[in-house]
């Protein structure tokens, strides 16, 4: 028997649901595969239970809990004035998850204004000002200049990424500057032998 | 020049405080301040009470650890053990350049590590 290799699918909806089994989970992601692989599914009860290994019933169990569930529609084709099936064909419903729907309400409702994270998504460069500036709103002794040359030379980037936001760099740089010892390791050698000396 | 035996306890124990606290720069090693004064105690006790180092110098015992902090073959630490090792091998450095000049004759300008007996003032 001939596996589908293309790839699988399980929605959140579906992966989080309480109300279908394991299996039937599995199902639907072979669902689909083969939705994916030829634009529908036909494939049968058997075709399934071959393909995993288990009884039709086990099948015709895991789909009517999709069907419950209104993740999938069977429809099933007749011959013409008789009760012999003809074709099975499986549609997937598909649901919309609530990560969709709270996007399409940003753009309804900000239609013309981009939101935060929109605006990330477009770096602009910042100046040597831009940086003075927020340097002195943080009340830092970052280098501005440094720290423009740094990233400079880095094409902007941070290990392979491109930065997104310069604010977030230069409140690591402070929070690097902060955590800087303030006494060289000579000097604390020096001040541990004169502690010594003391303790003699 | 003393010889270590002669020397005061305390008097031994601040010099050999400031050479852990030279060897801790040289060799990048950071000890606290009790460590270090403890250490110092030990050590300088050792060396007033060991035959085998009690008739050396302090200026000997500096060679050592100048020698050992160089070219010593294990990691160094500072613990009594690496100063145990450091000093016993240079001592044997020593007994030798001895034996090199009054048993096989050589020059002892020209011998390294050769320093003549300390004499006894009567």
């Amino acid at each position: 028997m001939q596996k589908p290799n293309y790839y699988a699918v399980i929605p959140a909806d579906v992966r989080y649901n309480k109300n279908l089994s394991p299996n039937s989970k599995l199902l639907y992601a072979e669902i689909t595969a083969l939705c994916n692989m030829n634009g529908k599914c036909t494939a049968s009860t058997q075709y399934f239970a071959t393909l995993y290994n288990v009884s039709k019933t086990s099948i015709q169990n895991w789909l009517k809990c999709l069907v419950d569930n209104k993740f999938i529609i069977r429809t099933t084709i007749f011959k013409k004035g008789t009760k012999e099936i003809l074709s099975r064909h499986i549609k997937l419903i598909e649901q919309p998850t609530q990560n969709k729907f709270r996007d399409n309400n940003n753009i309804n409702i900000n239609n013309t204004n981009l939101t935060d994270s929109n605006k990330k998504a477009f770096f602009k460069k910042p100046s040597v000002i831009d940086i003075v500036d927020y340097c002195k709103e943080r009340n830092n002794n970052i280098d501005a200049e440094a720290f423009i040359d740094f990233y400079e030379s880095k094409d902007w980037k941070i290990g392979k990424n491109k930065m997104k936001d310069w604010k977030a760099a230069v409140r690591t740089w402070e929070r690097r500057e902060t955590k800087k010892p303030t006494m060289s390791k000579l000097d604390s050698q020096i001040s541990a032998w004169q502690e010594a000396k003391k303790l003699l | 020049m003393k010889l270590l035996k002669n020397e005061n306890v305390k008097d031994l124990a601040e010099k050999v405080l400031d050479l852990i606290a030279k060897t801790s720069v040289e060799i990048g090693h950071k000890t606290d301040p009790q460590t270090m004064a403890t250490l110092s105690k030990i050590f300088a006790k050792d060396l007033i009470t060991e035959k085998r180092f009690c008739n050396l110098t302090f200026n000997q015992v500096e060679d050592a650890f100048h020698q050992g902090v160089r070219f010593g073959k294990d990691e160094p630490f500072l613990n009594i053990r690496t100063f145990y090792k450091w000093v016993y091998a240079h001592k044997k450095t020593i007994d030798n350049a001895y034996y090199e000049v009054h048993t096989l004759g050589k020059d002892k300008d020209k011998t390294l590590w050769y320093q003549e007996p300390i004499k006894m003032i009567t």
